[in-house]
């Protein structure tokens, strides 16, 4: 195979990917806790509920909702105007029943307030760093071996 | 010998996914995961501890990633 025909086929292969934008209909400042919400198909009130009790935590909110501002682009399927409010009540009654989006939602809250409990203890969030870390590596070889496998 | 290429993932830095140098792009195209999170990822780490690591990183990746 030549390395045009490659391309292509990467082409292909790229397009499957999930990816993550800045909503343009379901926004409040920069659409990006309703392109977090639509990623993981839940309702954007908590992911909004979660940027807000991040904020509380010597502000990481607020510095996470810019970085995520700046370097996720605008959803480029999306025609820009806001919902209307029964295509969002529409919206809400489908992912209602959505029990692996609680799964999500729940273990998010937790580790927030985990790291609420944290703060207020005391903890020095320096150390938090080494373990992400090590949780990601992890998660990489994880991945990469359950690709192998198919 | 063909085959063996094809089964080959090699590592690049991406030319159509690029703020910078393509980096994060390539990482993403690498391991099939949307460059965007990659990209928050890499800031994240890099402003929580204390930005030097991140951009030396980053620095190093671009010299030693070759461009697809």
């Amino acid at each position: 195979m030549d390395y045009h025909a490659r391309e292509v086929i990467f082409m292909a292969k790229n397009s499957e990917i999930k990816r993550l934008y800045r909503s343009r209909k379901d926004k409040i400042i920069a659409g990006v806790c309703g392109g977090i919400a639509e990623y993981f198909n839940i309702d954007p009130v908590w992911t909004r509920l979660i940027a807000v009790l991040l904020c509380f935590i010597n502000g990481i909110g607020i510095i996470l909702y810019i970085i995520a501002w700046i370097l996720m682009p605008e959803n480029p399927k999306q025609k820009p105007g806001k919902m209307t409010t029964a295509e969002k009540a529409a919206k809400r009654a489908v992912k209602k029943n959505d029990m692996n989006s609680m799964v999500i939602i729940g273990i998010v809250i937790a580790v927030v307030g985990i790291l609420l409990l944290l703060k207020n203890l005391g903890f020095e969030f320096s150390l938090l760093w080494p373990f992400l870390l090590i949780a990601l590596g992890i998660f990489i070889i994880v991945r990469q071996k359950n690709e192998k496998r198919k | 010998m063909k085959q063996v290429m094809l089964m080959e993932k090699r590592l690049y830095r991406s030319k159509k996914e690029r703020m910078i140098a393509g980096v994060c792009g390539g990482l993403g195209e690498y391991f099939k995961v949307d460059p965007t999170l990659i990209r928050l990822l890499w800031v994240v780490v890099t402003v929580f501890t204390g930005f030097i690591l991140g951009i030396i990183a980053y620095i190093i990746a671009w010299i030693i990633m070759p461009e697809r």
